[in-house]
């Protein structure tokens, strides 16, 4: 079986159409059925992956030219040239890209894209999305091991809605660099959830909220192991008045490595009646573990609600004893506080994707297995 | 199962170097309903938490037998199995972690390998004890504790005493933060569990108000002072404190006031650079 079929089936992800990124670029439109064992790859008229080029469920992908520098330099996250020192690699922003436009029209229903990035891509991967008004899509990027960058530029239109699932697939160690910028209409939201559980990682996002009524969730479970490294940078820019926000990030770090979270919730002037919210927590299950959470509000409106709370820690003392008391020894208690420590932001992809069941179950079963050491 | 008892001799302890119990003396047994009042401070929950072997706290002297095996040499999860329970004050809450999951992990926790429980009795046996309690159904599948209201995280503590079957329970405060409806329901559960199980479960409840001992009726009533037992006796010794509180008590045990309150000030002193 080839890996990418093994991801697919892992993630319970094998029937649902999705496009493929490997070391041939775009080298694949994955079809709906599951493929038999006999005949391969069903073909799918619909699609052609010689020219890239698809139409179907309420989706068109076409290939585009690769953005200009300066285009592609607004996804240089901030303060770069810092993070390259500490990140101790180089941050290939304007390097060249394959680009792709997506759209994704209403259907009447959650159009759910699997997209799976995988091997050595010959490039950075560029992907533009729009949600034309009242679409509503999943798209669960799943990278395996690959390290060119990936860059995503999102247009929600009013009233759309996308979920957007970054999985670092388990098992698979490579470094990843992640950087998205999105632009929320009226009354639309983007809700995302990354899942980093091996690798190194630098992710960043920024969501500017332009529409009155849009809303941006963020949440982020990072499983940092001995000597690797994982960054969150999102910034969220509430441009017009009553928008939402909601970082929720946690994090748990092995001896020696390091994790951050920094989260920038920014009101602009006349943004008034929104809310910005952030929480940002690392447990460190070692002195050497190493975190950094920064939950940074910048606010310049008075008629707003905003919250912030970050926080670096050991273990909880007292829920240890809570779970001892009831007969679980202390290693099982361990366990379940570490793993229930990183459940919520499953739990929650879950519960705003349900096709996605599957894919949280093994998940889980990946964060039990990595706890119980 | 045989009936099981718990012999508590002479025990003292302290926290942060501090002397807190100076000496208790009690035993439970098998079909027994103890309950120990006192003012507030005094050290009921410290026996409590020193029993089931809370880290913070010190045994200085004297034993626990539960059984006759020292339970003060046990780690904490090994007294939870051989037995001993604590509905705790204030319990913990923990994220991401759902009650149900966790309720199966700790009836595993007591059972042989070979014999754990399938998801399907478990589910059985945990939706019969909610709806005893009459508790939200919803409860199970949230996460253990979190944004319970206090009454909520009580109903739960015997929840979870129901599924677990102690052998002794001590039961901290169960009744604080219960409305009248929920005082009822979880007194006739209490009280209903132990007439079940009979012999095979001690119950020693930690309570400051009679109410509560009218849907438990006690067999003996032990008062804490000042980290002593300075009183024992029946349901009648609880509805006498009701009535006249406590100063009647201390000055017969020749006792001065609370030293908790001197304390904290003390401390504030110990501190400045005199
Ligand atoms: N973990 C701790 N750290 C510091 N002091 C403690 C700790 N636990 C108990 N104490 C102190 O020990 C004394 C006895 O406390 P304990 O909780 O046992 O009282 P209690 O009798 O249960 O009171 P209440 O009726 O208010 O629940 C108090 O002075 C309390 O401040
Ligand atoms: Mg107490």
């Amino acid at each position: 079986m080839r890996n990418i079929d093994k991801i697919r089936t892992s993630l319970g992800l094998d029937n649902i159409y999705g496009l493929y990124f490997s070391h041939k670029g775009l080298s694949s439109l994955l079809p709906l059925q599951r493929p038999d064992s006999q005949t391969g790859l069903a073909a799918d008229s619909k699609c052609d992956p010689l020219t890239g080029s698809c139409q179907r469920d309420g989706m068109s992908l076409e290939p585009i030219a690769s953005p200009e520098p300066e285009a592609l330099a607004l996804f240089r996250p901030v303060e770069i040239e810092q993070k390259k020192k500490e990140l101790n690699r180089p941050l290939p922003v304007d390097c060249e890209t394959q680009a792709y436009r997506l759209r994704i029209s209403p259907v009447g229903h959650q159009v759910n894209l699997p997209v799976f990035m995988a091997g050595e891509r010959p490039a950075a991967t560029y992907l533009d999305i729009t949600l034309e008004s009242d679409a509503e899509a999943a798209i669960t990027l799943v990278t395996a091991k690959t390290e060119e960058p990936i860059f995503l530029n999102i247009n929600l239109e009013a009233n759309s809605r996308l979920d957007l699932n970054v999985i670092k697939m388990p098992g698979y160690i490579s470094w990843q660099l992640l950087s998205y910028r999105a632009a929320v209409g009226d009354g639309a939201s983007l809700r995302q959830h990354s899942v980093n559980l091996d690798s190194s990682a630098y992710q960043a996002g920024q969501v500017f909220l332009r529409g009155e009524g849009a809303e941006a969730r963020t949440q982020t479970a990072a499983f940092v192991n001995s000597f690797e490294s994982q960054r969150f940078d999102m910034t969220i820019r509430h441009e017009v008045p009553h928008t939402v926000s909601d970082m929720f990030n946690h994090g748990v770090i092995l001896a020696d490595g390091f994790g951050c979270f920094a989260g920038r919730g920014v009101i602009v002037k006349g943004a008034f009646g929104s809310k910005a919210e952030q929480d940002s927590r690392f447990l460190a299950l070692d002195p050497t573990a190493r975190a950094e959470a920064y939950p940074v509000l910048i606010i310049d409106e008075y008629d707003v609600e905003a919250g912030h709370a970050g926080s670096v820690g050991q273990m909880d003392a007292e829920a240890l004893f809570y779970l001892q008391s009831r007969g679980l020894t202390l290693e099982e208690a361990h366990s379940l506080i570490t793993a229930g420590y990183l459940f919520p932001i499953l739990h929650d992809m879950g519960r705003c994707v349900p096709a996605l069941q599957k894919t949280v179950a093994y998940l889980q079963q990946r964060v039990i297995e990595k706890v119980s050491l | 199962m045989s009936r099981p008892v718990l012999e508590i001799k002479n025990l003292s302890c302290s926290v942060d170097n501090k002397e807190i119990l100076h000496g208790i003396d009690l035993t439970v047994r098998g079909g027994e309903i103890h309950v120990i009042m006192g003012p507030n401070g005094t050290g009921k929950s410290t026996l409590a938490s020193t029993l089931m072997g809370h880290p913070s706290y010190q045994v200085n002297g004297g034993q626990a037998l539960l059984n006759d095996e020292d339970l003060l040499a046990m780690p904490v999860d090994e007294r939870a199995r051989k037995g001993l329970f604590l509905a705790m004050q204030y319990p913990a809450e923990i994220q991401g972690v759902t009650n149900a999951d966790f309720m199966r992990t700790a009836m595993n926790a007591k059972l042989p390998a070979d014999h754990q429980i399938g998801v399907f009795p478990f589910r059985k046996a945990l939706n019969q004890a909610v709806t005893e309690l009459e508790m939200d159904p919803s409860l199970p599948d949230r996460y253990l504790n979190e944004g319970f209201s206090g009454g909520e995280k009580k109903r739960n503590e015997i929840l979870q005493m129901k599924l677990l079957k102690p052998a002794i329970a001590i039961l901290d405060e169960i009744d604080s933060g219960l409305d009248i409806d929920a005082l009822r329901i979880v007194g006739q559960n209490v009280t209903q569990m132990a007439q079940a199980r009979g012999e095979e479960m001690g119950l020693l409840l930690i309570t400051h108000y009679q109410r509560l001992l009218d849907y438990i009726v006690p067999d003996y009533v032990h008062v804490i002072m000042n980290g002593r037992v300075v009183r024992t006796g029946d349901k009648e010794l609880a509805e006498k404190l009701e009535r006249d509180g406590y100063e009647w008590l201390r000055q017969e045990a020749g006792l001065e006031a609370e030293p908790a309150d001197a304390a904290p000030a003390a401390d504030l002193l110990s501190g400045l650079p005199l």
